[in-house]
C-alpha cells in the first residue's frame, strides 16, 4: 500500500541529535506549529545536492518516526536551517 | 585498516565519469592508497594510460570492466591473471558484436564459460542482487546469487555501496543478509564517478548531456549526490562501521590480482603465411630485396649492396621482417588490383622499402638515414604509412582481412575529444541555452582544446566584440560562466569512439584475446584501444590511408588517356607509348616556372597561401627545392625562423657560415640551415660520434622534451665527444647550439621527399593538362586547400571553359570535352551528381535512362521517364541543365507542377512530337495557362547565378563579384589583378570572397590572419596583422565576402596585401 504524503515545506526546530539512520534517537524533538514532536526513530537518512546550479548547497534529508506520524525534514548546512518537507500518512 | 577503490569510472565510461584517469590516480595517491581498479561501462578503453599511469605513479593498477548483462543489470568483473583479462576481452566483445551497436550487452552462457581468472562483484544498484530487492523480489535475488555463485565460486564478492540515497542503508543490510545467508563474501565499493566531491556539477552535467535533458529536467540516471568521489579509508571505514569484512576485502581482492593482468609490450605481430618451406621470413626478404633492387637501379653496386645489408641486419635484429613482408603483400595487392599507392612517412628513408616498391623515395640516391626510420639502440617498431586512393582504400583493407583471417585483423579506435566547439554545444544544451545561441556561440570559436575557451574569450576580437560575453545587468559575469567552467572541466575527455582513418592492426592469434572489439559506425568492428594503446600492447600497426590526391592523379592520367592525340602535343611526358604519369620528367622548365610564379592552387601540399607566396620567393628549379618546400611551410620550420635564412642564403644573400666539414656536406642541399631531422641525427654522428641510435635519441630529446636541465645535459655529453674526436670545446658548443636552435623545429625529410615528387607532378599535370586536372580535383572533392568554387574561377582564369551540366551532355563524373573552349582549348562539364537534392542517385538514373532510350526531349518527357522528386528537378532548372531542353528557366519552374502532376498521372501533357520541347506541357491543372509561360521573362543573369549557387554551390560561367563590379568601380575598389599590377607600397581598396581566413602559428607568436580574396578575376592573398585582426576579426571570421583596405606588398615576386581595415561587402543585387 503507497503512502499518502503531503508537501510542506515550513522552516522546523530540531532539537537533539537526528540519525543516524535506523537507530534509535532518545530525546531527539521537532518543533512544528508550535508542536513538539518526539522522534522514536530514524528511518531513513540521505543526501540531495539540489539545484547547485543556483547556487544551493547540498541538503541533508532524514525521515522520522514520531509519535504522530512519519515526516519528512531537511537540513541545510550552510545555514544550519531544518525544514519541514513532507508528512507521510 | 587499509581500502582500495575496486569501482571507478573514468571518461572512458563516456559521459559517465567527470575526472580524468590522472586526476583519479593523483588523488588515489593523495590518500595514501595503494591499489585501485578501473571499472568503465562494458569497455577497456582506458585501461592501457591507466596501468601506465598507474605504475608511474607507483599504484597497482586493477583492471575491470562494469557489463551490462542482458536484462540491462550490472556487473563488475576484475581481471586476476591474464587469463581472465583475455576472458574479459572476450565477454566484451561477444556483448558488443551481439547486441545492437551503442546497447552492448554480455550474455550470461558467455560469462560463465569464461569467467576463469575474473573476479566478480554483483554491481551497483543496477546490479541484479540490488534491483531485485528494490522490486521485493528476494527469492529471485536469491536465485541470481546461486548462478553467479555456480560461475564464479570463491570468486564471487556481493557488492555493498552506501551512497547515501534514500534506501541505501536498508539495501546494504539486505545484500549483507543475502550475502551471509549464501556465503559469499561482501565488499564495500563507492561506485566512484569523479576523483573529489567537488567534481560532481561536471558528472551532473555530463548525465544530462547522456540522457538528453537539461538540468531542470528529472531523469532516474541523474546522480542524487555528491557522493561518488574517491573517498577516503576513513570516510569508508564511517560509512560501513559495523562491516569491517566488507572494507578488509577490497585489499584481499587486490592481492589477489596479478600485477601484470595486460600483456603490455609482448610480439603480437604474427608470422608472414606465405614463407615457402625450409625458408626463413628474413631469407625471403633478402630474396624480394635483391629483385627490387635490380628492378630499381639495373645494376647493383657495391654501395648500393652495402646500404641494403645494412638495413636487412638491423631489420634481421629488430625480429621484423615479417612486417616488411606483410606491408609488401598488400601493396603487391594494389598494384595488381591497378589501386594507385605511394609510402609516405619515415619509412622513405628505407632503402628496402624502396625496393620492396612500399615508398617512391630512393633512400641511397638522396642520402637518407635510416636510422630515422629504425634503429637497433632505439628497437622501436616499424611504422610504414601507405597512401591508396581513396576510393578503394577499403578494396585494400578487405583483402587484408581475407588474407590474414578476420578475426585476427582489426581497425584502430580513435577517442573523438570534447574541444571547444563541442564542449559549448553539448554542455550549453544541458544547461538550457537555445540551440541557435549556442551554434553562434560555439561558431565564433576556433578549433581549439575545450580547456583553452576562456583564453581565447578573453583574447579573440571576433568573441569580445560580439557583446556575448557582456557582463549581465547586476551579475558579476556573462551569463556563460557555469557554461564555460563546465566546458573546461571536460576539455579532452572522449566523447565517443571512433575510428582511425587508416589504422589496421593484424595479431598472431584473434584479436580479441588481446583486446575488445566492438562495432564502429558503418558496420566496422573496431578495436577499443587507439594507436598508442596497440603499440604498447605490442601490435605493430599498419596504416592504409586513403589519400584523396591519388584518386585525382588517378582521373587526371585516365582524361588525359582519353584526350590523347585530340589535344596535340600540351607537354613533354609522353614519348611515343603516351602519357605515362611515372615518366613525368622531373626537370620540366615549364612546370618549374609555373610553380616560381606562385600559381599551384590545386598542386599537392603547395596551394596554400604561404606555400604560393614561398614559390614565389623560391623560384624553385629542381625537384630539391620542393623537397625543401614541403618540409619549410611547417609549423615547426616557420617558427623555428628557418624560411628566411634559408631563402637568403640559396640566394647567396647570406653566406653559409664555415663551422666545420661535416655540416658542410650535410647541410650542403639545404644551405646550411637544419631543416631535417636525419639532418640532427648526421651532424651528431659525424661531430661527436654518436651512434645512429643515440643520435636520434639526441633527436627526439630535443623534438620532444623542453626542459632546460635534459638539454644542458644532452650538451655536455655531445661536447665531451665531440672533444674525444678531436673538435675544440668552442667548436663543438656552437656546433650544439646551432642544432639545438633548429632540432624541435626540423621535419622529417623522407616524409618530405615522399611528398615532393607527388607535388611536382601534380604541378606538371596543372602546367600542361589544366582542364584534365582540374576535373580530377572537382571529381575528389572535398580535398585539398580551396573550395570548388574557386577551383572553378582558377580553372576559368586559365583559359578553360566551365560548362555547366547539361541534363544529355553531363556524365556522372566532371569531363573534359575536347574543343569546347575558347580557341578550341578542352573545357570541363560539370555532371549532374553535383546538383543539390539530385545527388548519386538521382544523376545515376538519368543517366541510366539517358543511355537506355536516348536524350531527353523536354521536361515533360524527362520527367516521364524518370520519377524523380519535385526539388531534384527544381536544382536541375536552376542550375542551367535543362536550358538546352527550353532557354527560359523560369518558365521552366513555373511549368514544372503541372508537368510533374501530369506524368505522375501517366498522362501526356502535350503530345509528343518534333516541337514538344517547345510547349512545355502547360496544358496541366496546376500550371498556367497555356501559352502564358513562354512569356515569361526570364531571370536576370544575377537571378541564375544565384539560383545556380544554391543548386551547385558556385556558377560555371558567372562570377559574383562581376554583378557587384559598377559599384565597386565607382567606388575605387580593383580588381584582385588590378590590385597585382599596382606598385609595391600602393594603397589599394580590393573586394572578393573571404576564403580560407586562419591562424596559423607564428615565430612571434603573434597572431597573424591570412585569408584569400576571391574574385571574378582570380585571387590575392591577405596578412592582417595583429593590431588590425583585433580590430576586425569579427567581421573577418564571420562575413562571406570582404572590401580590404591596404598597402600592396611584394616580395621577391609574391604579392600580397597587407590590410589596414577590413568591412564587410553587402551581397545586394546590383
Amino acid at each position: 500500500m503507497a503512502a499518502v504524503s503531503r508537501r510542506v515545506q515550513e522552516p522546523v526546530e530540531v532539537l537533539g541529535p537526528l540519525g543516524p539512520c535506523g537507530t534509535q534517537t532518545p530525546g531527539a524533538v521537532i518543533v512544528w506549529r508550535r508542536r513538539r514532536l518526539r522522534v522514536l526513530e530514524c528511518l531513513a537518512e540521505w543526501y540531495e545536492a539540489g539545484r547547485w546550479w543556483e547556487g544551493e548547497t547540498e541538503r541533508r534529508f532524514v525521515r522520522v518516526l514520531t509519535e504522530a506520524g512519519i515526516y519528512e525534514l531537511s537540513h541545510d548546512a550552510s545555514t544550519g536551517r531544518w525544514q519541514m518537507d513532507r508528512i507521510l500518512d | 585498516m587499509s581500502f582500495v577503490h575496486l569501482h571507478v569510472h573514468t571518461p572512458f565510461s563516456f559521459l559517465d565519469g567527470a575526472s580524468s584517469t590522472e586526476a583519479l590516480l593523483r588523488r588515489a595517491r593523495e590518500l595514501g592508497m595503494e591499489a585501485m581498479a578501473v571499472t568503465d561501462h562494458d569497455t577497456l578503453s582506458g585501461v592501457v594510460r591507466f596501468v601506465q599511469q598507474a605504475r608511474a605513479a607507483g599504484i597497482k593498477p586493477i583492471v575491470g570492466a562494469e557489463v551490462t548483462l542482458e536484462g540491462g543489470y550490472h556487473l563488475v568483473l576484475l581481471a586476476r591473471n591474464r587469463t581472465g583479462y583475455a576472458n574479459l576481452c572476450r565477454i566484451l566483445t561477444d556483448a558488443h558484436l551481439s547486441a545492437p551497436r551503442r546497447h552492448p550487452r554480455a550474455r550470461w552462457e558467455v560469462i560463465a564459460r569464461h569467467a576463469d581468472g575474473l573476479i566478480a562483484l554483483t554491481g551497483c544498484h543496477r546490479g541484479e542482487l540490488s534491483a531485485r530487492l528494490i522490486r521485493g523480489q528476494t527469492e529471485q535475488a536469491r536465485q541470481a546469487l546461486a548462478r553467479m555463485q555456480e560461475a564464479f565460486g570463491a570468486h564471487l564478492f556481493v557488492e555493498l555501496q552506501d551512497l547515501r540515497w534514500p534506501h541505501s542503508r536498508w539495501l546494504v543490510h539486505r545484500l549483507e543478509a543475502l550475502a551471509r545467508e549464501a556465503g559469499v563474501p561482501v565488499v564495500a565499493t563507492n561506485d566512484v564517478h569523479y576523483a573529489r566531491k567537488a567534481d560532481f556539477p561536471v558528472h551532473d552535467v555530463l548525465s544530462c548531456v547522456r540522457t538528453r535533458t537539461t538540468l531542470e529536467q528529472v531523469h532516474p540516471e541523474r546522480p542524487l549526490n555528491a557522493e561518488q568521489y574517491l573517498k577516503s579509508t576513513q570516510e569508508m571505514a564511517a560509512l560501513f562501521e559495523g562491516l569491517p569484512e566488507a572494507l578488509h576485502n577490497t585489499v584481499r581482492i587486490a592481492q589477489m590480482c596479478d600485477d601484470d593482468v595486460l600483456p603490455l609490450g609482448e610480439r603480437l605481430f604474427p608470422a608472414y603465411p606465405d614463407v615457402p618451406p625450409g625458408m626463413t621470413a628474413m631469407e625471403l626478404l633478402r630474396r624480394f630485396v635483391e629483385e627490387g633492387a635490380r628492378a630499381r637501379y639495373g645494376h647493383v653496386t657495391p654501395a648500393i649492396r652495402q646500404r641494403l645489408e645494412h638495413e636487412l641486419a638491423i631489420i634481421e635484429a629488430l625480429g621484423v621482417a615479417d612486417y616488411f613482408l606483410v606491408a609488401r603483400d598488400i601493396v603487391q595487392f594494389a598494384r595488381s588490383r591497378g589501386i594507385r599507392t605511394s609510402g609516405r612517412g619515415s619509412a622513405a628513408d628505407s632503402a628496402v622499402a624502396y625496393v620492396l616498391f612500399l615508398t617512391d623515395v630512393d633512400a641511397i640516391g638522396r642520402g637518407l638515414l635510416f636510422e630515422r626510420f629504425l634503429s637497433l639502440e632505439r628497437a622501436q617498431k616499424p611504422d610504414i604509412d601507405l597512401d591508396f586512393d581513396a576510393r578503394r582504400r577499403d578494396e585494400v583493407a578487405a583483402y587484408v582481412y581475407r588474407r590474414f583471417g578476420p578475426e585476427r585483423v582489426a581497425s584502430v579506435a580513435t577517442y573523438n575529444t570534447f574541444q571547444a566547439r563541442s564542449a559549448l554545444r553539448e554542455i550549453g544544451k544541458a544547461l538550457g541555452y537555445p540551440e541557435p545561441e549556442l551554434d553562434d556561440l560555439a561558431r565564433r570559436f576556433p578549433h581549439i582544446p575545450a580547456d583553452a575557451i576562456r583564453r581565447a574569450a578573453a583574447s579573440l576580437p571576433e568573441l569580445r566584440r560580439s557583446g556575448l560575453l557582456h557582463p549581465a545587468p547586476g551579475a558579476s559575469g556573462h551569463r556563460y560562466e557555469l557554461l564555460f567552467d563546465l566546458a573546461e572541466a571536460v576539455a579532452g575527455f572522449p566523447r565517443h569512439l571512433g575510428t582511425h582513418l587508416g589504422g589496421l592492426v593484424i595479431g598472431d592469434r584473434p584479436i580479441t584475446e588481446v583486446m575488445p572489439l566492438q562495432q564502429a559506425a558503418k558496420g566496422v568492428t573496431v578495436a577499443q584501444f587507439d594507436k598508442d594503446d596497440v603499440e604498447a600492447m605490442g601490435f605493430i600497426k599498419l596504416d592504409l590511408l586513403s589519400l584523396r590526391m591519388l584518386g585525382a592523379v588517378d582521373d587526371a592520367v585516365r582524361l588525359i588517356g582519353r584526350g590523347e592525340g585530340a589535344s596535340g602535343d600540351r607537354g613533354g611526358g609522353h614519348g611515343g607509348g603516351g602519357f605515362s604519369y611515372e615518366r613525368i620528367p622531373l626537370d620540366d622548365p615549364a612546370t618549374y616556372r609555373m610553380l616560381g610564379e606562385g600559381e599551384t592552387v590545386g598542386v599537392f601540399q603547395l596551394e596554400s597561401p604561404a606555400q604560393r607566396a614561398l614559390q614565389s620567393r623560391l623560384g624553385p628549379r629542381h625537384i630539391e627545392d620542393i623537397v625543401a618546400s614541403v618540409a619549410l611551410i611547417r609549423p615547426g620550420p616557420i617558427k623555428g625562423n628557418m624560411v628566411e635564412p634559408f631563402l637568403a642564403r640559396r640566394k647567396g644573400l647570406q653566406s653559409v657560415p664555415p663551422l666545420h666539414p661535416a655540416l658542410e656536406r650535410i647541410l650542403k642541399k639545404t644551405y646550411g640551415v637544419v631543416l631535417f631531422q636525419e639532418q640532427v641525427i648526421e651532424i651528431a654522428t659525424a661531430v661527436a660520434g654518436f651512434t645512429p641510435g643515440e643520435a636520434d635519441r639526441l633527436r627526439r630529446a630535443m623534438t620532444h622534451f623542453r626542459s632546460q636541465q635534459e638539454m644542458e645535459s644532452i650538451g655536455q655529453l655531445f661536447v665531451e665527444r665531440a672533444l674525444e674526436r678531436g673538435v675544440s670545446p668552442e667548436l663543438a658548443r656552437t656546433i650544439f647550439s646551432y642544432i639545438v636552435a633548429y632540432a624541435g623545429y626540423g621535419f622529417c625529410e623522407a616524409h618530405a621527399a615522399a611528398f615532393a615528387t607527388t607535388a611536382y607532378k601534380t604541378a606538371y599535370l596543372l602546367r600542361h593538362y589544366p582542364a584534365e586536372f582540374y576535373a580530377a580535383l572537382l571529381n575528389n572533392q572535398p580535398m585539398g586547400f580551396y573550395p570548388p568554387h574557386t577551383l572553378v574561377t582558377e580553372a576559368r582564369r586559365r583559359g578553360v571553359a566551365v560548362l555547366g551540366p547539361d541534363v544529355n551532355e553531363s556524365e556522372a563524373d566532371y569531363q573534359v570535352v575536347r574543343g569546347a573552349g575558347p580557341s578550341g582549348a578542352p573545357a570541363i562539364r560539370v555532371p549532374l551528381r553535383v546538383l543539390r537534392h539530385l545527388g548519386e542517385a538521382g544523376a545515376r538514373a538519368l543517366l541510366d535512362e539517358r543511355a537506355r532510350a536516348g536524350p531527353y526531349r523536354s521536361l515533360e518527357d524527362l520527367c516521364r521517364r524518370v520519377p524523380l522528386p519535385r526539388d531534384a528537378l527544381e536544382s536541375l532548372i536552376a542550375s542551367g541543365a535543362l536550358d538546352r531542353l527550353h532557354p527560359n528557366r523560369r518558365a521552366l519552374l513555373w511549368a514544372l507542377p503541372s508537368v510533374l502532376q501530369a506524368a505522375r498521372r501517366g498522362q501526356r501533357a502535350e503530345p509528343d512530337g518534333p516541337d514538344a520541347q517547345g510547349e512545355l506541357g502547360l496544358r496541366g491543372q496546376e500550371g498556367p495557362p497555356g501559352g502564358q509561360a513562354l512569356q515569361l521573362e526570364d531571370f536576370s543573369p544575377f537571378e541564375k547565378l544565384v539560383l545556380e549557387l544554391e543548386a551547385m554551390g558556385f556558377s560555371p560561367d558567372k562570377h559574383l563579384l562581376a554583378f557587384l563590379r559598377p559599384s565597386l568601380q565607382r567606388r575605387g575598389i580593383l580588381t584582385t589583378q588590378q590590385a597585382r599590377r599596382r606598385p609595391r607600397g600602393a594603397w589599394v581598396q580590393v573586394a572578393g570572397l573571404a576564403i580560407r581566413p586562419h591562424r596559423p602559428p607564428t615565430r612571434s607568436g603573434r597572431t597573424v590572419v591570412f585569408l584569400t580574396l576571391e574574385d571574378e578575376e582570380g585571387l590575392l592573398d591577405v596578412t592582417l596583422f595583429e593590431p588590425v585582426y583585433l580590430r576586425y576579426g569579427h567581421v573577418v571570421f564571420t562575413r562571406p565576402a570582404l572590401v580590404v583596405s591596404g598597402r600592396l606588398e611584394r616580395r621577391d615576386g609574391a604579392v600580397s596585401l597587407t590590410a589596414s581595415a577590413v568591412e564587410a561587402l553587402p551581397l545586394t543585387p546590383p
